[in-house]
């Protein structure tokens, strides 16, 4: 008797079910409506370097940057741009070795193109350049120190899920009208905020 | 990340851009006329470079007059002074030989508003009799090189050079120790001006004279005029050339930039060794 009791709930128990024991895990969509639009800023680092006559003269150099602007349309945006970067002269001269730091502030125009949390975009300038010393104009290149500077580039862009945060990648290229024959190309990643 | 690090963060990013890209006391250039020696020349060949600096403001006359007071040596405060303006030279020498390697000295020599140093002249002084051999004592000189044919050598002449050279030709144009017993001028150029026995700084400011004791017991006091004449001097036993910049960092902005400012122009004393 004894037994049968401690095996009737064995007998009698009901058959066994899976169970949910964990939470199903959340499948997001990304609405890049919800992306944070309007004012927003960036901080931005990578390298610059010079092509044309004065890359002989002047190394690639570390660059670091800003960015504010404002979305007027979730495609178009305009933008201020400041850069500074710090280079080396080289090249069989006296004077090689030298640190120069080129300054560059431009007004920009950007178009976007959103695929979800991707987007690619494309922008152009107009600004002013300016060295910090006058190695350039030393070495025959540059009459000024400032100088006019026109260009642009493009690049890529991913959006956090977070409304305000996204980072990229962007590449430019500027031509410095009174650095005879030169331009200077930038590659550089940014974090963006959007407020 | 919490509302409120991003702006910040971007806002750090910009303002280390900021600072990154100030050009606060950025050098300047200025290329030098390249010129050749033929090897054992006499005279050294040379080519020189005056710095153009602009006048003193009213107000700027005024604190020097004000800093000459306070400092209570009965002497200018230079305009063009050592701690406001540093020089450095640099400079590429090419052995034009084409079979005969060569030896190479780069001797810099020039002017501080109150006086002028050229070693050609303290050389011509020295000489006993005609022919005797010339002596060179040079205001700056660069360690003796040789260079193979069709070589080339790059070298700075640093600002610390300078300085050094800039309180020398101060000691002796201005600060001459007249004394016949204290050592030669040469002494003053041959040793250096911080290092103990002071030799020849006996009546500079910074210095004090107690018998035939000189200590540095005031560094610091006298306001040091810095040179803005360049004058560089190739002295080779082979065929060479020498290219070079003359590199100037102007805290003050005292260059002359602006064609509204007028030109400053010192009027120099040539320094004349006594016989020895």
């Amino acid at each position: 008797m004894a037994a049968a009791l401690a095996t009737s709930w064995m007998l009698g128990a009901a058959p066994a079910h899976a169970q949910v024991t964990s939470e199903p895990s959340a499948v997001v969509f990304p609405d890049p409506t919800k992306f944070a639009h309007g004012f927003f800023t960036e901080g931005e680092f990578g390298v610059l370097s010079f092509t044309g006559r004065a890359s002989a003269e002047i190394s690639p150099g570390f660059a670091v940057g800003a960015r504010a602007g404002y979305d007027i349309f979730s495609f178009f945006a305009v933008q201020l741009h400041l850069q500074g970067s710090t280079h080396q002269s080289q090249g069989d001269t006296p004077i090689a070795g030298q640190l120069l730091q080129v300054y560059q502030g431009t007004v920009e125009g950007k178009l976007t193109l959103r695929l979800v949390q991707w987007s690619f975009f494309a922008e152009g300038g107009l600004g002013a350049a300016r060295m910090s010393s006058n190695l350039l104009y030393a070495r025959g290149l540059a009459k000024y120190r400032t100088g006019f500077t026109y260009g642009g580039g493009g690049g890529i862009d991913y959006h956090f899920l977070s409304r305000h945060f996204s980072i990229g990648l962007r590449g430019d290229f500027y031509v410095l009208s009174d650095v005879t024959s030169s331009r200077d190309v930038s590659t550089t990643m940014y974090l963006r905020y959007t407020f | 990340m919490k509302k409120h690090q991003g702006p910040l963060l971007a806002l750090a990013i910009a303002a280390t851009a900021t600072l990154a890209c100030q050009d606060l006391n950025a050098p300047l250039y200025f290329q030098g006329d390249t010129f050749e020696a033929q090897g054992d020349d006499d005279p050294l060949p040379t080519s020189g470079l005056t710095l153009r600096f602009r006048r003193p403001t009213m107000q700027e006359q005024m604190q020097l007059d004000a800093e000459r007071t306070a400092k209570g040596y009965d002497m200018d405060i230079p305009w063009i002074s050592r701690d406001k303006v540093h020089v450095e030279v640099s400079y590429k020498v090419t052995n034009l030989e084409s079979d005969k390697p060569g030896d190479f000295t780069v001797i810099v020599d020039g002017a501080s508003e109150y006086t002028k140093y050229d070693t050609e002249i303290v050389s011509a002084a020295l000489m006993q009799a005609p022919n005797d051999p010339k002596v060179f004592l040079p205001l700056i000189a660069t360690v003796p090189q040789t260079l193979d044919p069709g070589k080339s050598f790059s070298g700075i002449v640093r600002e610390d050079d300078f300085a050094e050279g800039e309180i020398d030709m101060d000691a002796l144009g201005r600060w001459n120790d007249p004394d016949t017993a204290s050592p030669t001028f040469a002494g003053v150029l041959i040793n250096r001006s911080e290092v103990p026995p002071y030799i020849g700084m006996g009546m500079v400011p910074d210095y004090t004279k107690n018998g035939g004791t000189i200590t540095h017991d005031h560094p610091g006091k006298l306001v040091v005029p810095a040179m803005y004449e360049v004058d560089v001097r190739l002295k080779t036993n082979a065929h060479m050339q020498i290219e070079y910049f003359v590199r100037v960092r102007d805290d003050d902005d005292r260059l002359l930039h602006n064609d509204a400012d007028r030109l400053y122009e010192p009027s120099p004393t040539l320094f004349q060794p006594a016989v020895m």
